[in-house]
């Protein structure tokens, strides 16, 4: 009950003197209203690239073939041999593109397939066999023709909406067979023919001059939320079996690159390493090119690290405006136990303890820093939604950031009230009664 | 409580004692002042009590030694057979907050708070529930005839309003010993004359201990006690007209 008639009294004289106490709480509702918007914004910033990364493969990892890098020139920045050097960087720096041979070959991947099949749900492999425009003669769509295996739908999270996806023999067999995206459906066929029509239905396209027939077999969608598009709006892409899109493009059987959809348990960064120690061991004697396995986790990460970063150099300038609010709660107490002296005297006559008098300017300055603290916590979740709808990713605010926040405001009323309350506690009570 | 239980034990001894009490401000600093020099002042239960003298003359100075705001720096006070001088200082605040009522001359009364919420302050500080502390302090404005002003502040309320509403609350935890410092010395004389009656009758009615202190030779006459202190001595100790009956 002293407590409910403490707080009373600091409500009571912050309310006769408003204006005080709305300057001295600025300082927190600043730094307070700063947190919980950074926190909030931070988020969203996150939550949003993320988000894109996840839809554009999450965790997988692609193995690609990249140049080696040479070993730099030793007379390299001295600027002596300008000539000579700059002839040698030349040389070094030339692009070496991947020939036939420098391929990832079937067995490499069914042998690492072997090795890792524990910790891999999917091995897509794919070919970009160029674009093509399908006419039937009514309508026009564009499309880019990929030769794909079996686990290409899995990696690349494909949905299906009618028919059936790829599989092994369809591989095995180089079926004539075709996968479409369900927007090319409508454009195609016209904007009411439905996804189940469109099975079994034949197309004509033409790879490398060569012209072939295929059937459609499965009619897919992309779970890709926006974010990336290739080419244009209306451009999808014509799935084929790989075998039968090698064959019909005149393609090596080797592949530029392939994604590899680690399994849900597996270690993504170990196997990122591990993927990449294995394929680049059969480029050891090979003199310009290797094999490289990079993952998006990683770029996450690093992604995720530089918005950490960010967040804690804005808390830090929060934190600077909590301390200066802080000191200003402290002045403001100072004053008030001076112009309260007398108060505090009489108090003391009444039979007031100094612990109950130190209590009261503590609950006091508390309550000073919690309405500043609400008044921030209500502006930065104003100042964070507004923030998140901006970059278009709204999120909710942190509940345990306004937790924080609320606490935090607490824990500085009681630090910098501390002083204060106990310099009233311990007055002389005689002093106190005389003090005009 | 606890000292009641004590003060208890010896039956005989009186409320007040005080043996050669000197105060010194400033001890052992080059400009020291000797106030008090060595009061001698006995008070029994129920006795009403003027102690007058100049202004300066150090009455507060002993109101406050009485009162277990200051301690003495020499000499021997005892309140209720204790040992005020061996008192701590939280012990000095639960003593004040039993056993003293102060009324004060600019009335002291705690700002934006209700008098009713001030005459509940020495209960709260006393740990009384606050039902308990509504009532009591709602029948004690009542009865120093402030029942209709329970709910005003004081700066809503007259001089002689505020000193009866001081008065309420001097008598919250039902002290033994009011100590009234020139209560009526910012008041004019018709109202003066209530808070006299007052203490007359809280003295007369409820056995209180009252110890007026004054400057006010006239004031002093309606006491049936009267102690004189002159620079820092008291010099007389005289018997007004006569002790009330206390019954
Ligand atoms: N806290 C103090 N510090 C120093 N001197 C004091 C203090 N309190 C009182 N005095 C001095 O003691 C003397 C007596 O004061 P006081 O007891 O208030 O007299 P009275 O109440 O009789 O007018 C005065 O000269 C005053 O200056
Ligand atoms: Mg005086």
């Amino acid at each position: 009950m002293i407590f409910l008639e403490n707080i009373r009294l600091a409500l009571s004289s912050l309310v006769a003197n408003k204006l005080r106490a709305l300057l001295t709480m600025l300082g927190i509702i600043i730094g307070i209203s700063a947190v919980v918007a950074i926190v909030t914004v931070g988020d969203a910033m996150t939550g949003s690239v993320n988000q894109e990364l996840q839809a554009f493969g999450g965790n997988n990892i692609t193995v690609g073939l990249q140049q080696k890098k040479q070993p730099a020139a030793p007379s390299d920045g001295k600027g002596s041999s300008a000539a000579g050097a700059d002839a040698a960087n030349a040389d070094s720096d030339d692009p070496v593109e991947p020939g036939e041979a420098d391929l990832i070959t079937p067995a490499m991947v069914g042998e690492y397939h072997s090795v890792f099949a524990s910790q891999i749900k999917a091995i897509s492999t794919s070919e970009n066999l160029g674009s093509l425009e399908l006419s039937n003669g009514k309508e026009k769509a564009s499309v880019l023709i990929y030769g794909v295996n079996a686990d290409y739908p899995k990696a690349e999270k494909l949905e299906l909406v009618e028919g059936r996806m790829p599989t092994q023999t369809d591989m095995e067999e180089s079926r004539s067979l075709a996968w479409v995206d369900e927007k090319f459906v409508t454009k195609y066929w016209g904007p009411r023919e439905v996804p189940k029509n469109a099975i079994g239905k034949e197309l004509n396209i033409e790879l490398s001059g060569r012209m072939a027939k295929v059937y459609v077999a499965g009619v897919y969608r992309t779970s890709l939320n926006g974010g990336y598009s290739w080419g244009s709006e209306d451009t999808t892409k014509l799935l084929l079996p790989i075998s039968l899109g090698k064959k019909l493009a005149g393609k090596p059987e080797g592949f530029n690159s392939i994604t590899i959809m680690p399994a849900t348990e597996a270690d993504d960064v170990a196997l990122q390493v591990n993927t990449d120690a294995f394929f680049s061991s059969y480029y050891t004697q090979n003199r310009h090119i290797t094999a490289a396995a990079t993952s998006n986790e990683s770029y996450i990460k690093s992604m995720n690290k530089t918005m950490n970063q960010l967040k804690l150099a804005i808390s830090a300038i929060a934190a600077i405006s909590l301390l200066v609010g802080g000191i200003g709660v402290m002045n403001i107490m100072m004053v008030s136990v001076t112009e309260r002296t007398r108060e505090i005297g009489v108090r003391m006559a009444l039979g007031a303890k100094g612990g109950l008098i130190r209590f009261q300017f503590v609950v006091e300055a508390i309550v000073i820093c919690l309405i500043g603290g609400f008044i921030g916590v209500l502006a930065g979740i104003g100042l964070g939604i507004a923030g998140s709808h901006i970059i278009s990713y709204p999120v909710r605010p942190s509940a345990s950031a306004i937790v924080v926040a609320v606490s935090f405001s607490a824990a500085i009323g009681l630090f910098f009230g501390w002083y204060p309350a106990e310099k009233a506690a311990r007055l002389d009570p005689i002093d106190a009664l005389r003090y005009e | 409580m606890r000292f009641d239980k004590l003060a208890n034990i010896n039956e005989a001894a009186p409320l007040i004692s005080m043996e050669g009490i000197v105060k010194t401000y400033y001890e052992g600093q080059p400009e020291e002042l000797e106030i008090l020099h060595g009061i001698d002042l006995t008070v029994q239960e129920g006795e009403f009590l003027a102690i007058v003298g100049e202004s300066g003359s150090g009455k507060s100075t002993l109101m406050n030694i009485i009162g277990v705001l200051d301690k003495p720096t020499k000499g021997l006070y005892c309140l209720d057979g204790l040992d005020m001088g061996l008192a701590s200082r939280d012990a000095m605040s639960e003593i004040r907050n039993r056993k003293i009522g102060f009324i004060f001359q600019n009335f002291n009364l705690i700002g934006r708070t209700s008098a009713l919420q001030n005459v509940e302050l020495p209960m709260l500080y006393a740990g009384e529930p606050y039902s308990r502390r509504i009532r009591k302090a709602k029948d004690l404005l009542e009865s120093v005839g402030m029942g209709d002003r329970i709910r005003h502040q004081p700066n809503e309320l007259s001089g002689g309003q505020k000193q009866r509403v001081a008065i309420a609350r001097a008598l919250a935890n039902d002290p033994s010993i009011l100590l009234a410092d020139e209560p009526t010395g910012a008041l004019d004389s018709a109202t003066s004359r209530i808070i006299m009656d007052l203490f007359h009758k809280l003295n007369r009615e409820q056995h209180k201990t009252v110890i007026l202190i004054t400057h006010s030779k006239e004031l002093a006459a309606e006491c049936p006690r009267i102690v004189t202190i002159r620079d820092g001595y008291n010099v007389c100790d005289t018997k007004g007209a006569e002790y009330n009956d206390i019954s």
